[in-house]
């Protein structure tokens, strides 16, 4: 009993002592130092998963936590002379309890707002596995769950997935499989100074694209009856992107005027150029000229077909116009496997047969020339043990998992991962499996009314942007230190991106925080309580 | 040294322009208002500003004539005058540009080598080393002759046409002559708004004054005449009049730079140096009051020497320019206070990191007899109690913006991590003395070594880190400079160890 005491006892002095403190806060020091290093090698989520949010990186600040609850209680009962330390010690045992709220009742995502769109669902940073038959949707969080003495992730009465293996730094080789009404093709593209390979496959995955781009041309199979109906050209309306606002050109007038807003205007030039035949719109403003030619790009043109991608203006997307800053290279197959490959010239498309000789694209003295037709094959990613990539997008996550169908008695293994949806075929039932992030439904949903970005000067890098929203009927205008606020839930202005017809998304990051009261009031008893602790330690040396 | 030489240059330039007779050669086109990257500023400050950061000219004209000529094509009636020349030093570029011994190519060579340049520079993204030496060296020397090509074609400024409205060079050409280009240049700054106009008179102001050479030459005479001071207490008024003067040159210098650019003079590494400069001036006279001794002020004076030499001659390391900020730091409310009480933080650390090397090197060479490291200590105690006060408010005042801008009041960013690192490396060092661990002149030591990890919080992770939001200003000399630092401080550390071991 007595040595048991003075265990307690001797250890309760450990704890308190300054000594301890000392030792655990370099021992805390160096983990963050580890940290940082980590992550500037191998990315921050890699440092997040290893050292931050790992179990050991708490157990540091668990014992900084003892460590400062035991130093009060010793020095206790209370002495004026300590009401700094008391403050101090108090306030870090509040910022960190405040901190543990926030981890397990917070919710950190992010919220990407489309115009003619309610969006409802937060992406947060948890990836799972997702299982879709074809009447349900089952998420399954495939890291838990390995906690468990069994590796059941999930068991219920139509199936049960047994997790086997799982490589969080995956590195991916691609085996091609057979596969009827699949065809791929392996293509060199070469002039006097490069050569590059491409391997294009129909239908494309999330894997292997159906296109590939090379400099200003996009190469891109297709199918046989895609391929004849875009050799048709169609005539449409034209309409033009600017800071994000849609405006309607009169295709039909040879000159006119749009109306930005009250004051400005920009002017349009319809003009058909004799010699070729083509058709391009000019837009003058503010003494720039874009040239657009709405067949070629959504972007302006500038001498030798170059595109220009920093142009405030650019069309928005139409169905003939498959392609946009780019020139387009179409190949496609018919059935007695006769390769065609089709790109545009100046009065329309031209079609050649690829099957035996190359073909001479007409831009920089290119060639394309096929190398290996490899139909009835499909491609597949195999994965192995890699290592973690700086960029978080490039890395892979790879899980093996055997799935039973229970109504077929059926087994079959299969490695998922975050890089494409995979099919599951037995007998009696079909599923997509697939690894991807975590989504969180909100109690609102949330449509962008209008994006508006502002630009540096005579440049055109973002000096501010903003979105105004709508959502639970109420409009909500948020930019840059004013974010919006609803039912407990803040979302910020994050940034934005342009979609393939031109249109600006607003990414909002969305937060919801209750331990960021309690943060609050522990800084400021920690300032607070450094301010009286030394105040008392200055008096005590000068005015003692 | 440099306006002698830039004397010889004007000097020559006057000689040049009397014979070449170019209309680039009018010296008041330097005050001229331009808009280039973003922002209205005079010629002069854009052209040398531009020209420094991407090659050198051979040719006696001064920047703005240079830079004039150049972008108007005035060189064709007399050509080969001026060549235009790219540093080049790393060793891989200069065996794929088929150099020899010299340091520099021309702009035709690069012309010609374009496409390996940037088949090598797809080649090392593709291999994930879009961040290794030769990869940033290929990517400069790529953007450095866009620059030049945009220059040359008249897009890297724009001027005022007859509506009022900014537009390049190159468009403003098409319609009207050179010599036009030239009297509208001329007559522009009285086109401008009030408020505009303030901010150019403001920066011609700032340049002509050249504040930091200034500032130099009184830090360099502070400490010298301290140093003296010492020993001969009759120069202690002299010294304390260096040291205000010191002060307010560093302050105009401040105010003008927030006049210009309309914000806290603190968005960048060699802003954040000179608020540091200024904060260490500004504890060492409060230290040199309070403690009654005049040591403090030439510790303050050393630590402005350095600075001062960073801002003014390591400008790969740290960019003087003037440039507009990215939208996440637009607040003016917050940049300030944050930025201000995190970098008064570093001050106070870097006084007691310049004061405990003071002693430390007396230590290694038996200049120091105990009383008198006492009461250094006693002065770094206090030192550095009020660098940890600033420290732990500059970080939540951090978090606390972060919180309202972006909902995260933490995020494992490498600068936050870095800051707590050096606030929880002071904290083990004020508990090391509490608990008597620290004694003598092993506190002073354990002082010196606790600064370079605020060196690694405030350079090291732009310098060698290089990630994260707070990444504003890389520059592949500023690791060599930390390293080099690093290894200066351990040698110091070994030499007092050693000689410790000796008494």
């Amino acid at each position: 009993m007595r040595t048991l005491y003075s265990i307690i006892k001797i250890t309760w002095k450990l704890f308190g002592s300054a000594k301890f403190a000392i030792g655990i806060l370099s021992i805390f020091a160096v983990a963050m130092i580890i940290g940082t290093v980590l992550e500037s090698r191998f990315g921050t989520a890699y440092a997040a998963k290893k050292v931050y949010f790992a179990g050991w990186f708490f157990f540091i600040q668990l014992l900084i936590l003892i460590s400062l609850i035991v130093a009060v209680i010793d020095r206790l009962p209370f002495r004026k002379k300590l009401t700094g330390f008391y403050t101090v010690h108090a306030a870090i045992v509040i910022i960190i309890l405040g901190s543990i709220v926030t981890r397990v009742l917070g919710l950190d995502g992010q919220l990407v707002v489309k115009k003619d769109m309610e969006s409802k669902y937060v992406k947060v940073n948890e990836d799972i596995l997702y299982v879709q038959s074809k009447d349900q949707l089952v998420e399954i969080d495939f890291n838990k769950s390995s906690l468990g003495q069994s590796n059941i992730l999930y068991d219920n009465s139509n199936f049960r997935i047994i997790k086997k293996d799982y490589i969080p730094y995956a590195k991916s080789e691609i085996i091609w499989v057979p596969s009827e009404d699949s065809w791929g093709s392996d293509w060199i593209i070469k002039n006097d100074q490069m050569a590059e390979k491409i391997t294009l496959t129909y239908p494309g995955n999330q894997f292997f694209s159906q296109s590939a781009e090379l400099g200003p041309l996009k190469i891109a199979i297709i199918s046989y009856k895609d391929f004849q109906e875009i050799l048709q050209p169609p005539a449409n309306e034209i309409q033009v992107t600017f800071k994000g606002k849609l405006f309607k050109l009169d295709v039909k007038k040879t000159r006119h005027k749009v109306k930005i807003n009250q004051k400005e205007y920009f002017d349009v030039d319809k003009v058909n150029q004799q010699k070729s035949g083509l058709t391009f719109y000019e837009i003058r403003y503010q003494n720039q000229i874009y040239k657009f030619f709405p067949k070629f790009s959504i972007y302006p043109i500038k001498e030798h077909l170059e595109v220009n991608q920093q142009s405030p203006f650019t069309l928005k997307k139409t169905s003939e116009m498959m392609v946009y800053g780019k020139t387009q290279v179409l190949i496609s197959k018919d059935q007695e496997d006769i390769i065609y490959c089709a790109f545009q010239k100046e009065k329309g498309w031209v079609v050649f047969k690829a099957n035996q000789q190359p073909i001479s694209l007409p831009w920089m003295g290119l060639e394309i020339n096929l190398l290996k037709n490899k139909a009835g094959l499909k491609p597949v990613l195999k994965y192995q043990q890699g290592v973690a990539h700086k960029e978080s997008e490039k890395n892979i996550q790879a899980l093996n998992i055997q799935v039973l169908d229970k109504r077929s008695n059926e087994e079959q293994s299969i490695w998922v991962s975050d890089q494409v949806k995979e099919d599951l075929i037995f007998k009696t039932n079909q599923f997509k499996v697939f690894i991807s992030a975590k989504m969180v439904e909100l109690p609102f949903s949330v449509k962008l009314d209008e994006f508006r970005m502002e630009t540096n000067p005579g440049t055109m890098e973002a000096a501010s942007y903003e979105s105004f929203v709508v959502s639970d009927n109420k409009k909500f205008h948020i930019y840059m230190n004013n974010p919006m606020k609803l039912q407990g839930y803040t979302l910020y202005q994050s940034s934005y991106y342009q979609n393939e017809s031109g249109e600006f998304e607003s990414v909002l990051s969305v937060n919801k925080d209750p331990g960021r009261w309690i943060k609050y009031i522990g800084s400021l008893l920690l300032v607070i309580g450094l301010i009286i602790h030394y105040l008392v330690v200055y008096k005590r040396l000068f005015y003692a | 040294m440099r306006s002698f030489y830039l004397f010889f240059v004007l000097a020559f330039t006057a000689m040049i322009a009397q014979s070449a007779d170019s209309i680039c050669s009018n010296l008041k086109l330097a005050s001229v208002p331009i808009l280039a990257e973003g922002r209205i500023k005079p010629l002069s400050v854009h052209a040398s500003e531009f020209v420094k950061k991407n090659f050198k000219f051979q040719c006696p004209y001064s920047y703005v004539e240079f830079y004039c000529r150049l972008s108007i094509d005035d060189f064709k009636e007399n050509q080969g005058a001026c060549s235009v020349r790219f540093p080049v030093d790393h060793q891989k570029i200069k065996q794929l540009l088929k150099m020899t011994s010299e340091n520099f190519v021309s702009p035709e060579v690069i012309e010609k080598r374009k496409f390996e340049i940037r088949t090598e520079l797809n080649n090392e993204q593709a291999a994930d080393r879009a961040e290794s030496g030769y990869a940033i060296a290929l990517s400069k020397i790529l953007l450095s002759y866009q620059n030049y090509l945009n220059l040359s074609s008249g897009q890297d400024w724009k001027i005022l046409d007859s509506h009022g409205q900014w537009i390049d060079v190159a468009g403003f050409l098409k319609e009207k002559s050179k010599k036009e280009l030239i009297d509208q240049l001329l007559v522009q700054g009285d086109k401008l708004s009030d408020a505009d106009k303030r901010k150019l008179n403001y920066e011609i102001i700032y340049e002509s004054l050249n504040l930091f050479l200034f500032s130099l030459f009184i830090a360099i005479s502070g400490f010298i005449l301290s140093l003296v001071s010492l020993r001969l207490p009759k120069f202690n008024k002299a010294v304390k009049i260096l040291s205000y003067i010191l002060f307010a040159s560093l302050c105009l210098s401040m105010i003008l730079r927030t006049l210009i650019s309309g914000r806290a003079p603190v968005t960048n590494m060699f802003e954040t140096v000179l608020w540091t400069a200024m904060g260490v001036l500004f504890f060492g006279i409060w230290l040199t009051l309070v403690m009654k001794s005049s040591l403090y002020l030439v510790v303050g004076f050393a630590a402005n020497v350095v600075f001062l030499f960073m801002m003014k001659f390591a400008t790969g390391m740290l960019d003087s320019a003037i440039r507009p900020l990215v939208p996440v730091l637009r607040d003016n409310f917050w940049l300030s206070t944050h930025v201000t009480t995190i970098t008064l933080s570093y001050a106070s650390f870097a006084l007691s990191w310049f004061l405990a090397n003071y002693v430390l090197i007396g230590f290694i060479f038996k200049k120091m007899n105990p009383k008198m490291i006492n009461n250094v200590n006693e002065a770094l105690r206090l030192i550095i109690q009020v660098g940890s006060v600033l420290l732990a408010a500059g970080i939540i005042l951090g978090g606390i913006w972060a919180d309202y801008s972006w909902g995260r009041f933490w995020g494992w960013d490498p600068k936050e991590t870095w800051s707590l690192i050096a606030l929880i490396i002071y904290m083990a060092i004020l508990h090391g003395k509490y608990a008597g661990w620290f004694k003598d002149i092993s506190f002073t030591l354990v002082n010196a070594m606790g600064f370079q990890f605020v060196l690694m919080a405030w350079f090291g992770v732009n310098y060698i880190l290089a990630s994260g939001l707070h990444s504003y200003g890389f520059s592949q000399g500023g690791s060599l400079f930390l390293i080099s630092i690093f290894t200066v401080q351990l040698l110091i550390v070994l030499l007092v160890l050693w000689r410790k071991k000796t008494e």
